[in-house]
């Protein structure tokens, strides 16, 4: 098989708020690529830095009080870094469309749901408004939403929040973007929608070739949805690998008491949790910064600071104790409960 | 299971229908409509339908209300009715003009400053600066610096109602800019002028709307009080506020001259800020969700 061309490539890229002493850096040094027609999963905690790392990526985050810098981050081996504002905004929605996390608020509440479709469609491509209507009714009836015509007409308020989040991708799927980025795109749905929403952006992958950023908390939709996957703690990616690998032989210590806290079907058993928080904001740190909260922590993590190691092709931690991790499920469940 | 969950969206689509009872308007709002409605039409027809109204005839001065003088002559024998009448046209005209220019500058210099921070200091603190003179001292200054017509005067209304819009705007513009439908937007590459007109400026419309009626109102008071200083419309022509300077000095004489025109003034202005407060009401998203509720 050959090897699917990277469509997005992420080297080094950093990124912090404000300056002087109240800088505070939320991404460190974080890298990944994505290939064309696969799905990355950006995994981590609330205010691990998975979203403003996509946003970083398009450069949606206030210029002012943002820093961004990276080694390279390229679509298709063009910089996305200095990229001239013209040409950034044809890359936004043309070539890399977003996909926010609450469709409550991501539309505008003043135009009709049809005006919006084409208008995202005319943004990139020069077609009658005509034109655009039908590009916009089959875009709906790929999202599966029923009376497309008349869905048009339609101001969001009248729409339910998973239909909302249809027409969102619809939007975003109109123009063939080669990179899809879904910020926890079915948080704010019901289990049920969130099944249909993210078996869409599966299908329409496929039939697309779209390569998938998909950021979430949700180790189901993981499991679900990813090709790869990439776990995200205090802004810096601690492991990365394939789907399988991650979930048969994780190797952080994140990785292992995120996998462990997943709710089990079963009578009686509290839900296990990851003692303490995200370390606070900008304090400086020695060793690793999970190892406060790690069930494996020894004297080592509290000073060395640990190095990415390759266990195989593609799949990266950074721990010194992802040996005695990677034993396997029981062995972990014996060290994590004592 | 898809066909399953597009049943259920179908019947997720929320009804457009509001309850009856907020469709329904006030009383107050009916008479105020009627009132802006014959205000207009006393505009638009006034000079076909009072004939004469500035021939001196200094034998019939100061003639109560009655049969013959409906509302009283003044001071030169002059009927007040065809006068107010006739002022009507000055009132509404001033009223909305200025609602419309201080609307379009105010809404234009708040987007620009709303959205360019490095805008923002500078054309707020000029804002300001014209904000600490109080309006009607400005328009008095402007007034008789520019020369008393009508344009100069609606120029001189204008000016100090433009930073109050402007700082509406902004204030709007500024919680719009952060709605995740505005970075939305962004997101798909939208220009920054669409961004602002299509997007931002529609959602600002109600507020806007509402304050432009305000300033209508505020309008028609400050024409008013600088044709009664003097510094308005000129003699001539009648206005409200003119016709009030003069029946001033008559006052204990010949109430009717001030008494007239004033009520004239008082019910447009009541009219129009009534108006106002319920095109608020309906505008206001929060009224909107608890109505729906």
């Amino acid at each position: 098989m050959s090897h699917p061309q990277v469509v997005l490539k992420v080297e080094d890229l950093s990124v912090s708020f404000g300056a002087g002493v109240e800088r505070f850096s939320a991404v460190r040094g974080i890298s990944f690529d994505i290939a064309a027609g696969k799905t990355l999963c950006l995994v981590g905690e609330s205010g691990s830095g998975k979203s403003v790392s996509a946003m970083a990526l398009l450069g949606l985050l206030p210029p002012a009080s943002t820093s961004i810098q990276a080694r390279r981050i390229t679509l298709h081996g063009e910089s996305l870094l200095d990229m001239r504002p013209s040409r950034m905004r044809e890359v936004r929605g043309g070539e890399i469309a977003f996909i926010f996390q609450d469709p409550m608020t991501s539309l505008n509440p003043a135009l009709t749901v049809g005006f919006q479709i084409t208008e995202a469609i005319r943004l990139h491509r020069k077609e009658s408004a005509g034109a655009a209507r039908r590009l916009a009714l089959d875009m709906l009836e790929r999202v599966r939403i029923s009376d497309g015509a008349q869905r048009l007409e339609c101001y969001p308020h009248q729409l339910s929040g998973g239909m909302r989040q249809r027409v969102m991708i619809a939007m975003a799927l109109a123009c063939r973007p080669k990179v899809l980025i879904a910020d926890e795109p079915t948080t704010a749905l019901d289990v049920t929608v969130q099944a249909q929403i993210l078996a869409l952006i599966d299908e329409l992958k496929h039939e697309f070739g779209t390569a998938v950023l998909l950021i979430t908390h949700d180790f189901g939709v993981v499991a679900e949805m990813a090709d790869e996957v990439a776990i995200m703690y205090a802004g810096e990616i601690v492991e990365s690998g394939p789907v399988s690998d991650i979930f048969d032989a994780p190797s952080h210590g994140y990785t292992a008491g995120l996998l462990a806290a997943l709710p089990k079907a079963r009578e009686g058993q509290r839900l296990v949790e990851i003692p303490g928080s995200l370390p606070r904001r900008g304090r400086p740190q020695t060793g690793c910064v999970f190892a406060p909260r790690c069930a494996f922590s020894t004297q080592d993590c509290q000073v060395a600071q640990p190095v990415p190691v390759q266990l195989t092709a593609g799949h990266t931690t950074r721990c010194l104790n992802h040996t005695t991790i990677r034993l396997g499920p029981v062995a972990q469940a014996e060290v994590a409960h004592g | 299971m898809a066909s399953n969950e597009l049943t259920l969206d179908t019947a997720g689509v929320a009804s457009d229908d509001t309850p009856e009872a907020t469709r329904r308007l006030s009383a107050g709002v009916k008479a105020s409509l009627y009132l802006l409605c014959a205000y207009v039409a006393i505009a638009l027809f006034s000079p076909l339908l009072v004939g004469d109204y500035t021939t001196i005839n200094t034998g019939q001065r100061l003639q109560p209300p009655g049969v013959e003088h409906w509302f009283g002559t003044d001071h030169l024998g002059r009927e007040i009715f065809a006068r107010s009448l006739v002022g009507t046209r000055t009132s509404l005209m001033v009223g909305v003009t200025v609602a419309a220019f201080a609307t379009v500058f105010g809404v234009l210099i708040g987007l620009y400053a709303g959205f360019f921070r490095m805008a923002d200091r500078i054309v707020m603190g000029l804002m300001d600066g014209l904000m600490a003179i109080p309006g009607v001292l400005l328009a008095i200054a402007l007034a008789s610096l520019l020369g008393g017509n009508l344009i100069t005067l609606i120029v001189a209304i204008t000016v100090p109602e433009i930073p109050r819009m402007a700082r509406l705007t902004r204030s709007v513009v500024l919680s719009l800019r952060e709605q995740s439908f505005v970075v939305a937007a962004v997101s798909i590459g939208t220009s920054t002028p669409k961004i602002l007109f299509r997007h931002i400026l529609p959602n600002a419309v109600g507020t806007l709307s509402v304050q432009a009626t305000y300033v209508g109102a505020a309008a028609i008071l400050t024409e008013s009080v600088l044709s009664f200083l003097g510094v308005g419309i000129p003699p001539e022509v009648p206005s409200w506020g003119n016709i009030m300077a003069v029946g001033r000095q008559y006052f204990q004489l010949a109430p009717w001259i001030v008494g007239f025109p004033g009520l004239f003034l008082c019910l447009l202005v009541l009219a129009v800020n009534l108006l106002g407060d319920s095109l608020r009401d309906r505008l206001d998203p929060r009224t909107n969700i608890r109505s729906d509720l």
